[in-house]
């Protein structure tokens, strides 16, 4: 038993140690014990880190190990740490906060939430049953034992299971957990995937905090963290709330990106696609979509010195070592419903346009009818877009289209299937559209955040030293904002 | 005061929300704990008696390949369910789907003596449920 937890904690400080590493590297973290506020941050990226580097591994054909897993941390951690001596990179001071009352009140009152959820989610996890999700039985789960037991990635018995395309990181975390705690023990899975959801919720939180008033972001987190959607989620173990995690993170920093171009947020909206992009096919196609659109409205605001942006493009290509596997492998690559002959053919595309705008109607409308908070995410989310849109307006575009076009893309996925629409959509669509409500709830009070700032100059209230939104051209850093007025 | 109104609408709802969220915590702070061993397989209770997926493991070698035969004598799981938990729990064994490339066979409400092969032993796993050794095919 004892081996049990010393593997899991050793896997988790294996996680920590790498993701403060990546933050040390990006300027973000100085590994001072302030640093603390970042542990959420620090264990996300390094859970995605090390899921790249290992689906790497196991692709290269090297036997998937404890020691390999523990060499590849090390490699990670001396790579990021000559980084940082090479080419030291810095992020703007925090600004000052002025306080006020009910501003901590609201303060206050968001951490209280999203603590007691937190407890609550961690203790269901260890003390209820896993929930052996039919997905999970038939493919998730059968490959995180391929993994475990054979240490590599046996193409014969991937692809013995249904659906072998789907890319390998969620089965190589899950096989490495089992390593590490000696065993296939899936009741254990559960407490941490619950763990990488707070995490989420408090990388969410550290990155925030640079542009939003706490009083904002608490509560918009706490009640993202209490719809049932997602509480009840943190702890399944099927791959759709890791990937709302990935892609929740990923928009965020490049969002900020947007607002305030600076190497750290690109490294990090890497690492998020990559592991996004290895996580689900879902997460390849929806990274991309989110990258073209960011840089689009990167190159409106900032020209030239959005350039460095085509980097992100490295985190959706993760996918591309993955295909070649598969195709040096003989293991079907893609999904039939997808063929080109099919996709290709006009009257087959004519034969579905009906159930593609029965699908996004479908999708803006059903998967939420239960689960009245999400509502709540969604309509507040929809205010907020429409009230920043005058003072950031190409931020607030570009969010806008990016999740449209999501959307667009996972209708069409329902629409060009062989299945029942109703029935896989009935299956599918609140795991998988999940993912626009998390992107919603997190980008809402960042975009509330960035617009407060956005405010006239001449009335005395200031920017950070992004350029405002009106004008492309570089400004003088303004003094540091209260953060707090609204 | 659009900031202002959305937080408020935010923590009233999150209040509301967080007394279902502290009533799950103390059901489950009260819960006796469960071997971890216990837990893996509890999920399966639903379907099936999780002492034949135990026996199971116990019963075919880590190096064989099996296949799983289902019958329908009675329909107490999806057969398709059946199978997926049973190679769930029986990784690493290899299965196929070929009953004359398998070493062993599960069967699942079908007599062994029906199910296409010889075999040399059959061990009795649960209600249904046998584990049979086949004998070797004789290829020409």
């Amino acid at each position: 038993m004892s081996r049990i937890y010393v593997g899991l904690a050793g896997l988790n400080a294996i996680y920590l140690v790498t993701g403060y590493a990546l933050l040390y590297a990006t300027g973000l973290a100085r590994l001072r014990v302030r640093d603390l506020r970042l542990v959420g941050l620090a264990y996300l990226a390094g859970w995605a880190l090390m899921g790249v580097l290992l689906s790497f591994v196991v692709m290269a054909g090297i036997e998937l190990r404890p020691i390999v897993v523990i060499a590849a941390g090390l490699l990670a951690v001396v790579v990021c740490a000559a980084a940082a001596r090479r080419r030291p990179n810095r992020l703007p001071p925090f600004a000052a906060r002025a306080w006020s009352l009910p501003a901590v009140v609201a303060t206050a009152a968001g951490g209280a939430f999203i603590a007691i959820a937190a407890v609550s989610a961690l203790v269901t996890s260890w003390a209820s049953a896993w929930v052996p999700e039919l997905d999970l039985l038939s493919a998730w789960l059968p490959r995180a034992e391929i993994v475990f037991y054979l240490h590599r990635i046996d193409p014969s018995q991937w692809a013995s299971f249904i659906d072998p395309w789907y890319p390998p990181l969620v089965p190589v975390s899950y096989g490495t957990t089992f390593q590490f705690i000696g065993g296939f023990h899936p009741s254990l899975l559960p407490f941490q995937q619950t763990l990488l959801g707070i995490s989420f919720i408090l990388a969410v939180l550290a990155l925030l905090d640079r542009y939003v008033p706490r009083w904002i972001s608490f509560p918009s987190l706490a009640l993202l963290m209490t719809t049932p959607w997602f509480w009840w989620r943190l702890q399944s173990l099927m791959p759709d709330p890791t990937l709302s995690y990935l892609l929740g993170a990923a928009a965020v920093v490049i969002v900020i990106w947007l607002y305030e171009p600076n190497g750290a947020w690109i490294a990090l909206g890497v690492v998020f696609l990559g592991a996004a992009a290895l996580a689900k096919l879902e997460g390849y196609v929806f990274g991309a979509i989110l990258v073209a659109t960011m840089l689009v409205a990167a190159f409106v605001r900032h020209r030239r010195r959005a350039l460095p942006g085509l980097l992100l493009f490295l985190g959706p290509a993760a996918i591309v070592p993955w295909r070649l596997w598969l195709a040096t492998h003989d293991v079907t690559t893609t999904n039939p419903d997808f063929n080109t002959p099919r996709l290709s053919s006009p009257t087959f595309l004519a034969d579905r346009a009906g159930a593609l705008v029965h699908s996004i109607k479908l999708l803006l409308v059903r998967p939420w009818g239960a689960f009245d908070p999400t509502e709540v995410i969604l309509v507040a989310g929809f205010i907020v877009l429409i009230c920043v849109a005058p003072r950031i307006p190409v931020i607030a575009a570009a969010t806008l289209v990016s999740l449209g076009l999501m959307i667009v893309a996972l209708a069409t996925t329902y629409a060009v299937s062989r299945m029942n629409l109703d029935a896989y959509f009935n299956y599918s669509a609140n795991r998988v559209g999940g993912t626009f409500v998390v992107a919603f709830a997190t980008l809402a009070p960042l975009l509330l955040g960035l617009a407060l700032r956005e405010r006239p100059a001449a009335q005395g209230v200031e920017t950070w030293e992004a350029e405002p939104e009106s004008t492309a051209a570089p400004s003088a850093p303004l003094p540091a904002a209260t953060g707090q007025g609204a | 005061v659009l900031a202002t109104g959305i937080v408020v609408f935010e923590l009233a709802t999150t209040a509301w929300r967080t007394t279902t969220v502290s009533h799950t915590l103390v059901e489950n702070v009260r819960k006796p704990p469960m071997l971890v061993r216990d837990a893996d397989v509890d999920p399966f209770a639903f379907y099936a008696p999780t002492f034949a997926m135990v026996a199971a493991q116990h019963a075919v070698p880590r190096n064989a390949t099996y296949t799983i035969v289902t019958g329908t004598e009675r329909k107490a799981l999806a057969a398709g369910l059946f199978t997926d938990i049973y190679r769930l729990w029986l990784m690493p064994r290899r299965y196929t789907t070929d009953l004359q490339l398998a070493d062993w066979a599960i069967t699942y409400f079908k007599p062994s003596e029906i199910i296409g092969r010889k075999y040399i032993e059959e061990i009795g796993l649960g209600p249904g449920v046998n584990a049979v050794k086949l004998a070797p095919n004789i290829r020409p």
